[in-house]
């Protein structure tokens, strides 16, 4: 049996930029003031009047080659044998190399100091549930699971439709992949 | 697609806009360069040249350069963000990790000072460490390690360079080693990092009361250096200007973009080109203004690595294969 690789989709045509996503991050995993796991981004292109809008809830995109565990000078980015990039927060040293490594500009520094980062609330998958942010959404347009399983609901969901990741060229192999 | 409209919510400090790192890094690696510079300059110049040698550097330049390094690793202490927990940086040496940049240079930042201080006791005669340990007799026990590093200075030498050169082109990896930034990701980095630093240390070796004859020498070395860091410049322009739109985007950064005044007007001119014609008018006795020459050098191999560290974190890739500034 092969093992688990937690991924997670995103319907670039179901989301409405609401927000909720964050509010219950911030809300699940006690986020500093002014500091965000997720977030969403709003981009508009073309000309008028042919524009073109896509929203898209953002976090780590839980890298299969992160360029934050291959950077840290002390082991404290790491990665689970489901796929979840972590940080030990008692082995950071705050360099922040990591932070730069990672194209998403996933990560920043706790006012405690250490570098956080979405867990895909990896609390909550030990008790069965899924990340907070797919269980608020109000349009279902997350979808958490395991893609190494071909019965699970995330590789329906790419089996089915099309989709794009981010920043390929920089060869990190993103686990986020954006329904088109 | 022609028009782009990139809105965010997300408004992490440091990140938004991305400047996790401040004057400590450009610092670091400046110093880093340095001392990488003083130890390929010094040790190649009295071990292939020791007819010109002074003695008296073979002790001066291995202090200086703890010194400068020992600054150096203070900056980057100092840039540390985990709060009230500054002692964590001893974890950096409770591990290796082979992948990690960062982990090789403190690593390389740690076999550092012993061959530094090897060199220091090989520029001293055993007889004159005799001399000081009679006089000071906590100093009894360097005697035999005096001996023994006179015996072995070829080796110590042939150390220090490899080290310094080592040293020099981590500066540059550092940065390079992050395929998330287009200005950085480029493999001249290193090499163009690693020339500066030579550049550097040539040119505060060339303000010691020498010898003309070696002072010369250490003219030449910064003449070299200096063509060599103006092509790899040219070098890393054309390496991004030939890669993918983000690369495309890196380049005109410093072609006509936000950094172009500080590339050209501070690195190139001030940097390069200036002390350049000063130094071929002393070596041709034409003119004579070496400390001059040596400012120069050190402002703008300063302002090379600030102007690169702050290029780099200014830049952010769009999905659309564009890229905004901050």
């Amino acid at each position: 049996m092969r093992p688990k690789r937690y991924a997670m989709t995103m319907d670039t045509k179901k989301c409405v930029g609401c927000s909720a996503c964050v509010i219950a991050c911030k809300n699940e995993n006690q986020v500093p003031l002014n500091h965000y796991r997720d977030w969403i981004e709003q981009e508009l292109s073309g000309d008028y009047p042919h524009l073109f809008m896509e929203i898209r809830s953002q976090r780590c995109n839980h890298c299969s080659d992160p360029p934050c565990v291959g950077i840290c000078p002390t082991g404290a980015s790491w990665k689970t044998k489901d796929g979840i990039v972590l940080v030990d927060k008692k082995k950071c040293i705050g360099c922040k190399a990591c932070i730069a490594a990672c194209p998403y500009d996933a990560r920043y520094v706790h006012p405690q100091g250490y570098v956080d980062k979405c867990t895909f609330c990896i609390h909550r998958l030990k008790s069965g549930l899924t990340p907070a942010c797919v269980e608020i959404c109000p349009t279902a347009s997350l979808v958490f699971g395991d893609i190494n399983d071909p019965n699970s609901e995330i590789s329906k969901v790419l089996n089915a439709r099309e989709y794009f990741v981010n920043h390929v060229e920089t060869g990190c192999k993103p686990n986020l992949y954006f329904l088109k | 697609m022609n028009g782009i409209e990139f809105m965010s919510n997300r408004a992490n400090p440091g990140i938004d806009p991305f400047s996790i790192w401040g004057w400590q890094i450009p610092v670091y690696l400046f110093l880093g360069g340095l001392v990488a510079g003083l130890m390929i300059v010094a040790s190649v110049q009295e071990y292939k040249f020791s007819e010109k040698w002074e003695p008296r550097l073979s002790r001066i330049v291995p202090l200086l350069a703890m010194v400068l390094l020992s600054l150096g690793m203070f900056s980057l202490y100092l840039d540390l963000d985990i709060k009230g927990l500054k002692l964590n940086v001893i974890r950096l040496y409770m591990t290796f990790q082979p992948t990690s940049p960062i982990s090789w240079g403190a690593w390389i930042l740690v076999i550092t000072y012993p061959a530094l201080a090897l060199w220091f006791l090989a520029g001293i005669s055993p007889a004159g460490m005799n001399g000081l340990a009679a006089k000071f007799r906590f100093l009894r026990f360097l005697v035999p390690l005096c001996d023994w590093a006179n015996g072995i200075k070829g080796k110590i030498l042939v150390a220090n360079t490899a080290i310094g050169i080592a040293l020099g082109i981590y500066t540059g990896v550092f940065l390079s080693s992050m395929a998330s930034r287009p200005v950085w990701h480029s493999g001249i980095l290193g090499p163009l990092f690693l020339i500066s630093g030579i550049s550097t240390g040539a040119a505060s070796l060339a303000l010691f009361k020498v010898n003309h004859d070696l002072a010369k020498s250490f003219i030449k070395w910064d003449i070299f250096a200096l063509v060599t860091e103006l092509v790899f410049l040219g070098l890393f322009l054309l390496d991004n200007l030939s890669g993918e739109a983000f690369h495309k985007a890196a380049a005109m950064l410093f072609l006509a973009g936000p950094y172009t005044g500080a590339f050209f007007g501070i690195v190139v001119l001030l940097g390069i080109l200036a002390p350049l014609s000063l130094e071929w008018a002393d070596l041709t006795e034409k003119g004579k203004a070496p400390v001059m020459a040596a400012v120069l050098v050190l402002i703008g191999s300063l302002a090379l690595r600030c102007v690169i560290v702050c290029a780099g974190q200014a830049c952010h890739c769009l999905f659309s294969g564009q890229m905004f500034i901050n």
